[in-house]
């Protein structure tokens, strides 16, 4: 035994120590050296779920019931499990809203609501205070079991219980700052873990070992004595498998929704990667504490303990064994689990109290200067009075239940908080109202079925017949609700507070509506882990509508469309109705469709996007930009589509206007266009011709310029009016064909209608040809003249004649015989200029070329400057080529008077004609007076001429020029000045089958 | 960690934890099992911790 100032002093030593051990590690967090910020302290800090219901209770349960005080380590162990999901999600909510407390939480979720947030705190407040009084009644047992003096307890318990509440306020109302983390509190706490766990081993090996031969030996003890049923479940146990179940269940509540728990794990929580390894340290610490719990149980019983006390055995053990050191020690580690409870829950439900119930009822108060001084005392007012309460509660209820009982009270009421707390972060449709009916209806459950049979048990509720005739109901029984027997308290307890609970919750949730706080908080939570939703998903207003358009089509051309669509749908902003806002909504995302495309409108607008606020600003950003950019491509889009058209129409135009026939045709000669002139060319209209073949459509042009394979090159054709002779509406056509560049195996074909043309070109030749008459003129009245006068002079001789003198009659004879020679002569001059003059037929006929060119030389003899011109011939037999021999000749009689009037007064001019290669080849060539180089280039063009005026037209040669080209010639000139002319006329002859 | 692997591993332990593997292992043994269990039931935990990826 020890002396009660031995034990205080000892209280008050550790008490130091730990105050040291807190200091040193804020003094070290301060010099940015934490010792706190680890996941060790973390996963240690969290084992303040051991408290002295763990250290006293779990052996006493043991040993009254069996195993299923495990229940209450194995349920956090499974739950630790979730972590991962569940309190990493818990700790970034928390972390974001600066959420300190269970109450915060849950009242931050719907809606920021403070009434929801109280009532947490109140039943947070009531269902805890059973267990802190189990603290205070473990602190008050174990200090009456060590002095030995049960009659100073209560003296004991108020001096244990102010010094407790004191260390809760130094360590965590030392200052008004709610939010921040208490890292000297949580290395205390975590010091403490370490001293009950080391504490309950060195007790459980003594007990194990010490005392017995080991865990086999008391194992087999107990198996063979009348305890054995303690080692089952279910069957002949005490302990059924639901209430196994019910028990894990709620302890993996417990875990979470305790308000120190949530103290520990959420709000010291200073990385949430600490998550990850406390998910098995805090499972192994656990274990660790629970290993020496059946042999120390079982021990006792062993022993001959009464079970009644099985709650102290782990003191009694060692001290009825005298040993002190170790009881001291097994008194220290109950003494550190209960401290490190009611420290933090009181600190907690201070913080719960002061954030939901004091200051929302002191805000009017905020402005006052001293609102920091009251709100720090009325917080250290709170600890100490949730320390006495617990005080309370163990000195009234402790009597009748055992540590493990008290403590799951609290497990109940806790697992109340499960339902809107876990919903609240996992479904967004849970409204404010739903949590309030399910909280209410819950707490109401579990005060009727736990809370009032332990008052009736304690006598505070006898007396009442009336309330006596309901509770032993057969329908209203606290311990059998609605006639359900069966079932341990427990699990009675849970299942209709939970049931209730989730009814209301639901049940209400689906028939109330959120308002608009409500919904962003919920999006906020539900939301949290994963990238942040935009609030389209759920458009509930107008003005979110609204702000969608700003937001993606920009403030001015938003306002525009968002007014035009209130007014179309004549929607007053004041009061829409939902069936409004449904067609406000489909009618915006139609609008945002149209600006910047429907699959993205449908995104923005479907529930399920999931966009982080970083990414929506970036994508509403991007959508503006291309909204931009789309506008202005349009606008440009616009003006090139404008531009080529009309570039288009140009190009039409002026390919329509033309005087030239164009027609395109693929590789098959299908006809894909085929402009205006081409129908007044062929008579054919556009709409007939596209898709022809040409080759059919234009069969009555010959010769056939596209044969099976399309050639392309220039082609003469002539197309006829009509069957037959040649007539005057014949046409001439020119024809292009080359290929279509940029078209696979497409020609362009261009028709020239010549007609006209030649018809000019005829005409000019004919005049060219009567000039050249003309010239002759004097040379051929010369030669005529000549035998004319012979003639004249004969015939004169011949009337003064007598026919019957032999001589008269000789010399006419003679006289006959020269007339008629001058006549012939006279006759071949004029056949021969007739030949020339008259107008030819256009066709060409096979001619031989010397015969043509010997009859010129004969003409041209008639120049009267021929006389003094020595005019030498050398013709090649057999030069046969298709021409017109008349235009040939002309040709011939141009280049040839050129030459004479090159030579002035006189000269030679030779002719040849020679066949080269597959061609003829005429050359005249004169020693004239040469041509200038600098107009030599210039001879062949119309109208040029070194003639004075009257003398010459310019036409000769061009006529020449063009006629050669006709034929399929050439022409072409050698000169020097001073040295005579050399002109070379080069054209195709005839072989057998035709022109080579 | 994948969420997949703590689901997975929370449902494991849950049955392993529960009726009926306490029903099959009922018995003077079956302290034995619950502790082995709730052992096997951390170091797979443990394990899975490490060598699975976040997530």
């Amino acid at each position: 035994m020890f002396q009660t100032y031995e034990l205080f002093l000892i209280i008050l030593g550790y008490m130091l120590l730990l105050f040291l051990v807190a200091y040193y590690a804020e003094k070290k967090e301060k010099e940015g050296a934490s010792i706190v910020s680890n996941p060790y302290v973390y996963s240690l800090s969290l084992a303040v779920y051991c408290t002295s219901w763990t250290f006293y209770g779990s052996v006493g349960k043991a040993a009254s019931s069996g195993l299923d005080f495990l229940t209450i380590y194995t349920g956090p162990t499974l739950m630790a499990s979730l972590w991962w999901i569940v309190l990493r999600k818990i700790v970034r909510i928390s972390k974001k809203h600066r959420i300190t407390t269970i109450s915060d939480f849950i009242g931050a979720r719907y809606g920021n609501s403070i009434s929801l947030s109280a009532l947490v705190a109140i039943i947070a407040v009531i269902g805890i205070t059973p267990y802190l009084g189990l603290q205070i009644k473990a602190i008050i047992n174990t200090f009456t079991i060590c002095t030995g003096h049960p009659e100073g307890g209560r003296f004991t318990g108020i001096l244990i219980t102010f010094f407790l509440g004191l260390f809760a306020i130094m360590f965590g109302a030392r200052r008004l700052d709610l939010s921040e983390r208490h890292g000297g509190l949580i290395f205390a706490i975590a010091f403490e873990s370490v001293i009950k766990l080391a504490a309950f081993l060195l007790v459980g090996a003594f007990v194990t070992y010490g005392l017995f031969n080991g865990f086999d030996d008391i194992f087999a003890r107990i198996s063979s004595s009348d305890f054995r049923t303690l080692l089952t479940v279910g069957g002949e146990s005490d302990v059924s498998h639901v209430k196994w179940f019910s028990l894990t269940l709620l302890s993996m509540m417990a875990i979470m929704f305790l308000p120190r728990q949530f103290h520990v794990s959420v709000v010291e929580n200073s990385n949430e990667n600490h998550i990850k390894k406390a998910m098995w340290l805090f499972p192994l610490y656990l274990l660790l504490m629970n290993v020496f719990v059946l042999p120390v149980a079982f021990g006792g019983l062993l022993l001959d303990i009464s079970p009644s006390v099985a709650d102290s055995y782990v003191l009694i053990l060692p001290l009825s064994h005298d040993k002190s050191l170790l009881t001291i020690i097994a008194f220290m580690g109950g003494f550190s689990a209960a401290t490190a409870m009611i420290i933090v829950e009181s600190l907690a439900l201070s913080t719960m109290v002061m954030n939901s119930l004091v200051i929302p009822a002191l805000y009017g108060l905020s402005e006052a200067r001293s609102f920091s001084f009251i709100i720090i005392n009325i917080k250290r007012l709170v600890i100490l009075a949730s320390v006495f309460s617990g005080f309370f509660f163990a000195t009234v209820f402790g009597d009748f239940y055992s540590l493990v009982d008290m403590g799951l009270k609290s497990f109940e009421a806790v697992s109340l908080f499960a339902l809107p707390f876990l919903a609240g972060i996992y479904w967004r449709g849970g409204t404010k109202k739903g949590a309030i009916a399910g909280l209410i209806g819950g707490f109401t459950v579990w005060l009727y079925t736990l809370i009032f049979p332990a008052l009736m048990r304690s006598g505070m509720l006898e007396g009442s017949p009336n309330l006596n005739a309901v509770f032993h109901s057969n329908f209203l029984s606290p311990t059998a609700l609605f006639g359900l027997h069966g079932l341990d308290k427990w699990s009675h307890s849970l299942f209709w507070s939970m049931t209730i609970n989730c009814l209301l919750y639901f049940g209400v949730s689906l028939m109330t509506r959120q308002n608009e706080e409500e919904t962003r908080q919920a999006i906020a939570f539900v939301e949290m882990l994963s990238p942040e939703r935009m609030p389209a998903g759920r458009i509930q207003s107008i003005k979110e509508i609204r702000n969608l358009m700003y937001q993606y089509m920009g403030q001015e051309e938003g306002s525009r469309a968002f007014d035009r669509l209130l007014q179309s749908r004549k929607i007053d902003h004041s009061n829409v109705s939902d069936r409004q806002l449904l067609a406000l909504r489909n009618d915006a995302r139609k609008v945002l469709s149209g600006a910047i495309g429907s699959s993205i409108a449908a995104l923005i607008m479907k529930d399920t996007i999931v966009l982080t606020r970083e990414e929506q600003r970036e994508l509403s950003d991007s959508i503006k930009n291309m909204t931009s950019s789309l506008r202005l491509s349009r606008q440009e889009l616009s003006e090139a589509n404008r531009q080529l058209a009309g570039l288009k129409e140009f190009s039409e135009r002026i390919i329509e206007s033309l005087p030239l026939g164009i027609t395109t045709i693929d590789k098959d000669g299908r006809i894909n266009y085929w402009n205006r002139y081409m129908e007044d060319l062929t008579g054919i209209r556009k709409d007939s011709a596209n898709g022809a073949d040409i080759r059919v459509l234009m069969k009555d042009i010959q010769p056939c310029f596209l044969g099976p394979d399309i050639q392309t090159g220039e082609f003469l054709c002539e197309r006829k009016s009509s069957p037959g002779p040649e007539s005057p509406d014949d046409q001439i056509i020119k024809i292009y064909v080359s290929p279509f560049k940029g078209y696979e195996k497409g020609y362009v074909l261009a028709f020239e209608d010549i007609t006209e043309k030649k018809r000019l070109e005829r005409e000019l030749s004919q005049t060219s040809k009567h000039a050249s008459l003309g010239r002759l003129t004097a040379g051929v009245s010369h030669e005529i003249g000549n035998p004319l006068a012979s003639i004249s002079s004969l015939v004169q001789e011949l009337g003064s004649l007598r026919f019957d003198r032999t001589d008269d009659a000789n010399f006419a004879r003679q006289s006959y015989k020269v007339i008629t020679g001058h006549l012939e002569r006279i006759a071949r001059i004029v056949r021969s200029l007739g030949d020339f003059a008259r107008v030819g037929s256009p066709e060409k006929t096979t001619i031989d070329l010397g015969e043509v060119i010997e009859r010129t030389i004969q003409l041209v003899k008639y120049d009267r400057k021929a006389k003094n011109i020595r005019i030498l011939s050398d013709m090649s037999e057999g030069l046969k080529i298709k021409a017109n021999p008349d235009q040939i000749q002309q040709v011939a009689l141009n280049i040839m008077l050129n030459s004479m009037d090159a030579m002035g007064d006189g000269g030679e001019l030779r002719i040849s004609a020679r066949r080269d290669g597959g061609q003829a080849e005429v050359t005249f060539s004169d020693n004239g007076a040469g041509i200038d180089p600098a107009i030599i280039d210039r001879i062949f063009d119309p109208f040029f001429t070194t003639k004075s005026l009257g003398k010459g037209t310019g036409l000769g040669l061009s006529i020449c020029y063009g006629i050669i080209n006709d034929h399929g010639g050439g022409i072409k000139v050698n000169s020097k000045k001073g040295d005579g002319t050399e002109f070379i006329i080069r054209l195709p002859l005839v072989s057998n089958g035709g022109i080579t | 960690m994948r969420r997949d692997v703590h689901v997975f591993v929370f449902v494991t332990g849950l049955l392993a934890l529960n009726w009926p593997f306490l029903k099959i292992f009922s018995g003077h043994n079956l302290p034995v099992y619950l502790f082995a269990a709730w052992a096997a039931f951390i170091g797979i935990h443990a394990l899975a911790s490490f060598i699975s990826p976040d997530g």
